[in-house]
């Protein structure tokens, strides 16, 4: 995808396509991973779309526009996270007692207690692994998306592993 | 089974249910849905408009009321300050367009601070304050002053002063005394004003601000 060429000639829709086409998924996913609810996924997904799309002539490099579309969704899911704080808050306590006395259920079922307590963890520690676990990210890399430095992100690593009641102690995220 | 593969098996077994992603309209056009709509009817209800120098409210307390003016970012925020003693916080700078309920509407600075309560599980709610406010041509020593209670024991000072102000200490409850440092923000979002933010023990805190001289230009305290 040639950004600059693409714009130039006038073509910005083939721009706009095919730049969807390629991250789209990709940003659904992070999105719903993020927030655990497709519609709102959905929602995060095109808001960040529509703000990159305003911005396309000032992404001069086609390869970063992944990065930007990822960067953006992290920052509208940590807005909306504050917004419906007190809504979840009564959530994450029965979430977090029905996890901590089924620790010896299939793993099916772990899963899906996994999935529900990640859902009520502190926005940035769910961040972290979400960076560090699903996007694969380094540890330097999840740290410089998050705006925190390499202990900052370390630190939320293991908050959110201790938070989850699972053992990463076989990564460096444990490392105080 | 370690943990971080039971993590990464959880990630994969929720997003494999998500195969498709919506169409992107004709026109490259991409609307608000119904989450983003909410966000914004929640934003409305949020949103606190000050006159220069007023102090400031935390917000979420009143999400039950719609009328309010419409707060519409002009640039991604800055992030001006960040920390994680207790818990992450952030303060953020942005420029905004402020549209009150009778139809004026004014193009503003505004401040926000994210950050939970006293502990992350167990917070009396987040605070996420959301101060716009016009800064004045000749602002006064102190600006907008916030000192927010992250736990018993920790909280977050931060606000503005003016330009004249060239070194700021502050005396805690405990007796220590410190500088602490000015920020700027980067250029083109220089709103002729100085911002600092530091956490501090819980209690009352002294502020003093001087110039670059060493005069003292006013005192106050918060907390």
């Amino acid at each position: 995808v040639k950004v600059a060429t693409f714009t130039e000639d006038g073509n910005r829709q083939l721009v706009l396509n095919e730049l969807y086409e390629r991250h789209a998924l990709q940003a659904l996913r992070l999105a719903f991973v993020l927030t655990g609810n497709r519609p709102v996924a959905e929602d995060l997904m095109q808001e960040a779309f529509a703000r990159a799309f305003d911005r396309l002539e000032s992404i001069r490099d086609p390869e970063a526009f992944g990065g930007y579309i990822r960067a953006t969704i992290l920052n509208l899911a940590r807005r909306r996270h504050h917004r419906t704080w007190l809504e979840r808050r009564s959530l994450t306590r029965y979430a977090q007692r029905e996890f901590t006395q089924a620790t010896d259920a299939p793993a099916i079922d772990e899963r899906d207690r996994i999935w529900s307590a990640l859902q009520n963890l502190p926005y940035r520690q769910r961040a972290a692994l979400v960076l560090r676990y699903y996007e694969d990210l380094s540890e330097r890399d999840a740290a410089d998306v998050l705006g925190v430095s390499l202990a900052a992100l370390k630190g939320l690593v293991a908050r959110g592993a201790k938070s989850l009641r699972i053992d990463l102690s076989e990564t460096e995220g444990d490392e105080p | 089974m370690n943990g971080e593969v039971r993590l990464r098996e959880t990630f994969q077994a929720q997003t494999a249910r998500i195969t498709d992603a919506p169409s992107l309209a004709a026109g490259g056009r991409i609307t608000p849905g119904p989450a983003r709509r909410t966000a914004l009817a929640i934003a409305l209800a949020t949103l606190v408009v000050l006159g220069a120098g007023a102090a400031v409210a935390r917000v979420l307390d009143s999400q039950d009321s719609h009328e309010g003016p419409v707060i519409t970012l002009l640039d991604d925020p800055y992030t001006l300050a960040s920390g994680d003693a207790s818990a992450p916080w952030e303060l953020l700078l942005y420029q905004a367009r402020v549209t009150r309920p009778d139809g004026q509407d004014s193009v503003n600075w505004c401040l926000d601070f994210n950050g939970p309560g006293p502990s992350d599980q167990e917070a009396d709610g987040p605070y996420d304050t959301n101060a716009c406010h016009a800064v004045p041509d000749n602002p006064t020593t102190f600006g907008v002053t916030f000192h927010i209670s992250m736990s018993e024991s920790l909280a977050v000072l931060f606000g503005e002063v003016s330009p004249k102000v060239e070194q700021l200490q502050i005396t805690t409850a405990d007796g220590v005394s410190s500088e602490v440092d000015l920020t700027l923000p980067p250029e083109g979002m220089d709103t002729g004003v100085r911002y600092y933010a530091t956490e501090v023990p819980a209690g009352t805190v002294e502020l003093i601000a001087r110039d670059a001289n060493g005069e003292v230009l006013d005192q106050t305290s918060v907390g």
